[in-house]
């Protein structure tokens, strides 16, 4: 597939995660609770998600289904930005043991989670 | 409704942005570390929160801080490759290289989050 092409691939699926990110907050502030638990949740599923990719050699194996769905659906759903900034503002607002916790959740739940996908793929996959 | 098309054309283009940085040659011999999505994440976090810290004052409204943070500065930045990196690092044996990205992410990434807070709210760094 052309690059342009691949590239277009990449949008459409960064949009479509934006919108399902953007979903998962409004879900969030309908139920009154703290934004950063939409950013958890979107973030967690991408990590796992984007795991069961790289044990499945999508990539190397199927560019633009990993264009897509990974570089895509899961870059557009997931967000570092976002991350930051809630970071930044927890510090500020002086929610010291909130902070710490989300930090715990989000790093050490988010690799786990990613390493827990490459081990599934890669059984799915031989 | 203009907000969910708002967001779906500002993910569009914030994974295409990745998508673009990424594929940016960085020339023979360059080390394995994912530079490209460092810059994203590190630049879309210090501009989300002059964004967010711009929102505080009323210097941009409201759709418009969620059209340019949620669409494209959450979709531009991403949390699922950061960890798909970081578990290729490891998986290479490249401690010192992944230490190195979690911290500038995750640490520095923060910094220039609090520092764009600050900017956008107009107020000193304290």
């Amino acid at each position: 597939m052309s690059q342009f092409g691949i590239a277009c691939l990449v949008g459409v699926g960064g949009a479509i995660g934006a919108l399902a990110r953007y979903g998962a907050s409004r879900v969030v502030a309908t139920k009154k609770k703290p934004g950063f638990y939409a950013t958890l949740t979107v973030n967690l599923i991408g990590s796992f998600l984007m795991g069961l990719l790289i044990g499945w050699h999508v990539e190397s194996d199927h560019a633009a289904v990993y264009a897509f769905v990974g570089t895509g659906v899961l870059g557009g759903l997931t967000t570092y930005s976002t991350l930051n900034v809630q970071k930044a503002s927890m510090l500020r607002s002086g929610v010291r043991r909130m902070l710490f916790r989300y930090i715990a959740a989000t790093y050490v739940l988010g690799f786990g989670l990613t390493a827990l996908g490459v081990a599934i793929g890669d059984m799915m996959r031989t | 409704m203009k907000i969910v098309i708002g967001i779906a054309a500002a993910g569009f283009l914030g994974a295409i942005a990745r998508y673009g940085i990424g594929a940016i040659p960085l020339g023979e011999g360059a080390e394995p570390f994912p530079w490209a999505t460092l810059f994203i994440n590190m630049s879309g976090s210090f501009l989300l929160g002059w964004l967010t810290g711009a929102l505080t004052r009323g210097k941009v409204s409201p759709a418009i801080a969620e059209v340019a943070g949620t669409g494209f500065l959450g979709a531009y930045t991403t949390f699922s490759a950061f960890n798909g990196q970081l578990w290729q690092l490891l998986e290479q044996d490249a401690y010192g290289l992944a230490a190195v990205y979690v911290l500038l992410s995750g640490v520095g990434g923060w910094w220039l989050a609090s520092i764009g807070l600050s900017k956008g709210r107009g107020v000193q760094r304290g």
